[in-house]
C-alpha cells in the first residue's frame, strides 16, 4: 500500500511539476503540505485506499479513473534528490580607488583668418523692354443669361449656432478676466487721483495758526477740537487761482456762461443730508434768499461838475419782500424789471468836484 | 460731516478704508465700522454717540425679550421698544416741534440746538425699531451677539438717506464677508457717481426751481420748468446719497438693498410712489397692511402713506401729498390696477404720469394759495412774462439738465442699457466702454472737488 501511494502520489507530484516547473526541486512532501494535504507521515495511517486516492485527486485534480490510469504506466521515475545549495553570501565588492580624472584642455589648432571672397557676377544682359505683341483677341460672344439661382438661406444651421457648454464657460471666463482687467485700471485711476487731491490739499496748505484748539479731552468731547480741524482744513485749502479758473472752464462744459465779461460768485446753500431732517429744504420758500455780489467796470458817466470819470461801483443784491418797481437803469439804459432787489451803493465823487461826500443811492436793479 | 464734504471724501474715507482692509476677518472690520461710524457721528457735534451707543444696547436687549416664550414679556419689550424709539425720533428728528409755541412747546427743555441733533435720526431710530418688530412678529431670529447689533445700528452707510436695511438682510454679511478689489472698485465708482447725483445735478435742478417757481414773477414757463427743477432737485440728491451709501457698504463688503427704484409705468401709481424710497414703504406696508379684505385694505394703505408722510416731514403738504398717493394706491388694490390692465397702455401711461405729477408737486408748495397760482400758470393764466433770468439759468446749466433729464427717464435708461450690452458683445467694445466710464467716473470726481473747494470759499 505503501508502495502504491508513493506511486500515485509520485504521479501527482510529477503532474504538478510538469504545470509548475519552478517547484522540480521541492520534495514531495513540501509540495503536498502545501497543497494543504496531509502530510507524509499521516498518509501512511491512512487505512482505506480510497481515501488516498480522494486526497491525491485533490492534490492533482485527477479524478480516481486518472490515478488508475497512472498506476498502469510501466515506467516510473525516480524522483531526483538535490543536494542543498550552499547560501549564496553576498560579498561587498572592494573598488580600487580610481586615479582622479584630469580634465585636458584641449588645444585647437589656429584656423587660418577667413578671407571673404567677393563674388564676381557676370555681367547681366541689360534689360530689354519687349514691347508685347497685340494679340487681336477673338470675337466674344455674348453668354447666355445665367440662370436665376435658388436663394441662400444665410440664417446659421441651428447646430452651428447652438454654442457648446465649453464654449459658454470659456466665453464667461474670457470675459471675466477681461473685466478683472479694466475693474484694475478703474481702480488705479480713481484711487490715484483721491490719494493724490487728499494729499495735496494736506501738504500744499495755507497754514493759518489763527485761534488755534488744543487738543483735549474737553475740546474733543465737546466738538470743539474736530469743529476746528474741518475749518482749518476748508481755509487753508491751497491752489485757490487754480481752481477758479478749474471752475470757469467747468461752467463752460455744464453750459453757457458769461464768466469771461462778468466775475461773479454765487454762494448757494451747501447740499444737506436729503433725510427726515432736512426733506423740507427741498420744497419752495415763499421768499428765497440768495445774495450776490456783482462787480463791474462801468462805463463813464459825468458827475455833477462835468468832469468824466469812472466810477467803480460796487453793489450788494439782495432780495427784500419789496414789491418790484419799474424805472430806467441810469447806467445801463435797460428797463428795469426786478422781483425783489434792492440795492444799496455808495458813489464817491472824483476829486476835484465841489461836493466830495458819499451818496448813498438806492436804486433797484435787475 | 456729510458725504459731499472735502474732508470726508479725501481724509475721512479713504483713511477708514485703508485700515478697515489691513485685516480679511469681519470681526475686525465691524469694530472699524463702529469706531468710524462713531467719530462720524460726533464730528463736530458733543459726544452724544453715548446716546447711540445705549439706544443699541437697548434694542439688543428688547430683541432677546421679544424672542421669548413667555407671551408678555414678548409684547412688553416689543411696546417699550417702539416708544424708545419713537421717542428718539421725535425728540432729535422733530426736535422743532418743541419750540415755544409749537405742539410740544410746554415741553421746551427738550428743544436744542442744531448741533445737539445727530445726524440720521430717522433712519437709526427705525433701524432698531424694524430689527425689533421683525423679532416679535418672527420674521427673523434675535441676534445674542450685542457685538454685531451695534454694528447694524451703528452703520453710518445708511445714515442720510437709507436705504432701511432688515436686520435679517446683513445678519450673514455681519458674520462673514469678504472684500475683493472688485468690491472695492465698484464701490468707489458707485461713490463717486452718487457725488456727481448730489453734488453737481441736484444743484443745478435747484437752481432751476428757485428761479422758476419764484412767486414775486412766475411765468408760465418758469411753472413748467420750476416744477422739473423742483423733481429732478429731490430725485437727483436722493439718487445720489443712495448711490453713496451702497458705495461705502460695498467697500465695506455689504450689499445693500437698492432704496430708489428706477421710475416705471407699469406698476401705476404704487410703482411711482412706492419707489421713491423702497425700503421704507415696504417697512410701513408689512407691519400696517391688512390683506384680510378690500374695504380694511384700503384704510391700512392709507395709514401707512400717511405714516411715510409723517417720517418724512410733519408738514400739511407732505400729508397731503402722502393722503394723495394712498388713496390712489389704495384704489389701484382695489379695483383701478385691473381696469387699467385691460385697457390699452397709453390709458395707463397717461393716468400714472398725471396723478404722480400732480401729487409730487404737492410736496413743494407751503399753503394753497401758491398751489392755485402755480397751477393757474401752467395753463398760462399769470401776469408776467420776463423769462430771461430763467433762461439764463438754462442756458448756464443745459448740458447737466440734459443729463438729469436723459437719465431719470426709463425710456433713455433702457436705451442706454440695451446700447451697452451691444458693445459688451466683443471684447474690444466692452474696453471701450469701460475706458469711456473711468474716464467719465474721473471727470465727475474732478467737477465734485472742483464745486465743493468754491463753495467753501
Amino acid at each position: 500500500m505503501n508502495d502504491d501511494l508513493n506511486f500515485k502520489l509520485s504521479a501527482a507530484s510529477r503532474k504538478d511539476r510538469s504545470e509548475n516547473p519552478d517547484r522540480q526541486e521541492e520534495s514531495l512532501d513540501l509540495v503536498m503540505s502545501e497543497k494543504g494535504l496531509v502530510s507524509a507521515e499521516s498518509q501512511r495511517r491512512l487505512s482505506s485506499e480510497k481515501e488516498i486516492d480522494d486526497i491525491i485527486g485533490q492534490f492533482s485534480g485527477m479524478t480516481t479513473q486518472d490515478l488508475t490510469e497512472a498506476e498502469e504506466t510501466p515506467e516510473v521515475e525516480e524522483i531526483p534528490v538535490y543536494e542543498e545549495l550552499p547560501q549564496e553570501v553576498e560579498e561587498t565588492p572592494v573598488y580600487e580607488e580610481l586615479p582622479p580624472v584630469v580634465e585636458e584642455t584641449p588645444v585647437y589648432e589656429e584656423l587660418p583668418p577667413e578671407v571673404e571672397e567677393i563674388p564676381v557676377y557676370e555681367e547681366l544682359p541689360p534689360d530689354v523692354e519687349e514691347t508685347p505683341e497685340q494679340v487681336e483677341l477673338p470675337e466674344v460672344e455674348e453668354l447666355p443669361e445665367a440662370e436665376e439661382l435658388p436663394e441662400i438661406d444665410e440664417t446659421p444651421a441651428e447646430d452651428s449656432a447652438q454654442e457648446t457648454p465649453s464654449d459658454k464657460m470659456l466665453d464667461s471666463l474670457a470675459f471675466d478676466s477681461l473685466k478683472g482687467k479694466y475693474d484694475f485700471i478703474n481702480l488705479s485711476i480713481l484711487t490715484v487721483l483721491v490719494v493724490f487731491i487728499g494729499l495735496t490739499f494736506v501738504f500744499m496748505k495755507q497754514t493759518r495758526d489763527e485761534n488755534k484748539t488744543k487738543f483735549s479731552i474737553k475740546t474733543l468731547s465737546s466738538g470743539e477740537y474736530s469743529s476746528y480741524i474741518t475749518e482749518q482744513y476748508n481755509s487753508d485749502l491751497p491752489m485757490e487761482k487754480l481752481m477758479t479758473q478749474a471752475e470757469v472752464v467747468i461752467k463752460h462744459l455744464f453750459g453757457a456762461s458769461d464768466l469771461e465779461f462778468v466775475d461773479y460768485s454765487t454762494k448757494e446753500p451747501p447740499d444737506g443730508p436729503v433725510d427726515d431732517d432736512t426733506a423740507d429744504d427741498m420744497a419752495i420758500a415763499d421768499d428765497p434768499v440768495s445774495s450776490e455780489t456783482v462787480t463791474t467796470t462801468l462805463p463813464e458817466t459825468t458827475t455833477s461838475s462835468g468832469t468824466t470819470g469812472k466810477i467803480p461801483q460796487s453793489f450788494d443784491v439782495s432780495k427784500a419782500d419789496d414789491p418790484a418797481e419799474s424805472g430806467d437803469n441810469v447806467f445801463t439804459g435797460r428797463p428795469i424789471k426786478t422781483t425783489t432787489s434792492r440795492v444799496t451803493t455808495t458813489l464817491e465823487l472824483p476829486k476835484g468836484t465841489e461836493d466830495t461826500t458819499t451818496k448813498e443811492v438806492i436804486f433797484d436793479y435787475p | 460731516m456729510l458725504f459731499t464734504d472735502l474732508i470726508f471724501v479725501f481724509a475721512f474715507l479713504p483713511i477708514v478704508t485703508v485700515i478697515s482692509l489691513f485685516d480679511r476677518s469681519a470681526e475686525y472690520k465691524n469694530l472699524v465700522l463702529i469706531l468710524a461710524s462713531a467719530v462720524f457721528f460726533s464730528w463736530g457735534r458733543p459726544a452724544l454717540i453715548l446716546l447711540l451707543f445705549s439706544t443699541a444696547f437697548a434694542d439688543y436687549l428688547f430683541g432677546l425679550g421679544a424672542a421669548s416664550e413667555n407671551k408678555p414679556l414678548r409684547i412688553i419689550s416689543t411696546a417699550a421698544d417702539l416708544l424708545m424709539n419713537l421717542a428718539v425720533f421725535v425728540v432729535f428728528s422733530r426736535n422743532w416741534l418743541f419750540d415755544k409755541g409749537n405742539i410740544f412747546g410746554k415741553l421746551e427743555f427738550l428743544s436744542f440746538s442744531e448741533k445737539l441733533i445727530p445726524i440720521g435720526v430717522g433712519f437709526y431710530a427705525f433701524r432698531g425699531m424694524s430689527y425689533v418688530l421683525d423679532v416679535f412678529r418672527k420674521r427673523s431670529k434675535p441676534e445674542k451677539n450685542p457685538f454685531c447689533i451695534l454694528t447694524y445700528m451703528m452703520d453710518f452707510h445708511l445714515m442720510f438717506a437709507g436705504p432701511l436695511v432688515r436686520y435679517d438682510e446683513m445678519r450673514d454679511q455681519l458674520r462673514t464677508r469678504r472684500v475683493d478689489w472688485s468690491d472695492i472698485n465698484d464701490g468707489i465708482s458707485r461713490f463717486v457717481l452718487g457725488l456727481g447725483k448730489a453734488a453737481l445735478l441736484a444743484p443745478a435742478f435747484s437752481r432751476l426751481a428757485s428761479v422758476g417757481m419764484n412767486f414775486k414773477d412766475l411765468t408760465a414757463a418758469g411753472a413748467w420748468l420750476g416744477i422739473v427743477g423742483c423733481f429732478g432737485s429731490l430725485w437727483w440728491a436722493f439718487a445720489g446719497y443712495n448711490d453713496m451709501a451702497l458705495g461705502l457698504g460695498l467697500m465695506n463688503g455689504f450689499t445693500y438693498p437698492e432704496n430708489l427704484l428706477p421710475l416705471r409705468l407699469k406698476g401705476y401709481v404704487k410703482g411711482i410712489a412706492t419707489g421713491f424710497n423702497s425700503t421704507l414703504c415696504r417697512f410701513f406696508s408689512q407691519n400696517t397692511v391688512s390683506q384680510k379684505n378690500k374695504p380694511l385694505n384700503f384704510l391700512t394703505v392709507l395709514l401707512s402713506s400717511l405714516l411715510v408722510g409723517l417720517w418724512y416731514v410733519s408738514e400739511l403738504n407732505f400729508l397731503a401729498a402722502a393722503a394723495f398717493f394712498g388713496v390712489f394706491i389704495g384704489l389701484e388694490n382695489l379695483f383701478l390696477k385691473k381696469f387699467f390692465d385691460n385697457k390699452p397702455p397709453l390709458m395707463g401711461n397717461i393716468y400714472t404720469i398725471l396723478l404722480s405729477f400732480a401729487g409730487a408737486s404737492l410736496l413743494f408748495f407751503n399753503s394753497f394759495e401758491r398751489f392755485k397760482q402755480w397751477l393757474l400758470a401752467l395753463v398760462g393764466k399769470t401776469s408776467f412774462s420776463d423769462n430771461s433770468a430763467l433762461f439764463g439759468v438754462v442756458r448756464e446749466n443745459w448740458v447737466l439738465l440734459a443729463i438729469g433729464f436723459v437719465g431719470a427717464l426709463p425710456l433713455f435708461t433702457d436705451l442706454f442699457g440695451r446700447l451697452g450690452k451691444k458693445l459688451s458683445s466683443s471684447g474690444a467694445g466692452y474696453a471701450s466702454l469701460r475706458l469711456v466710464k473711468t474716464a467719465a467716473t474721473a471727470l465727475i470726481l474732478c467737477c465734485y472737488t472742483v464745486s465743493a473747494y468754491q463753495l467753501l470759499k
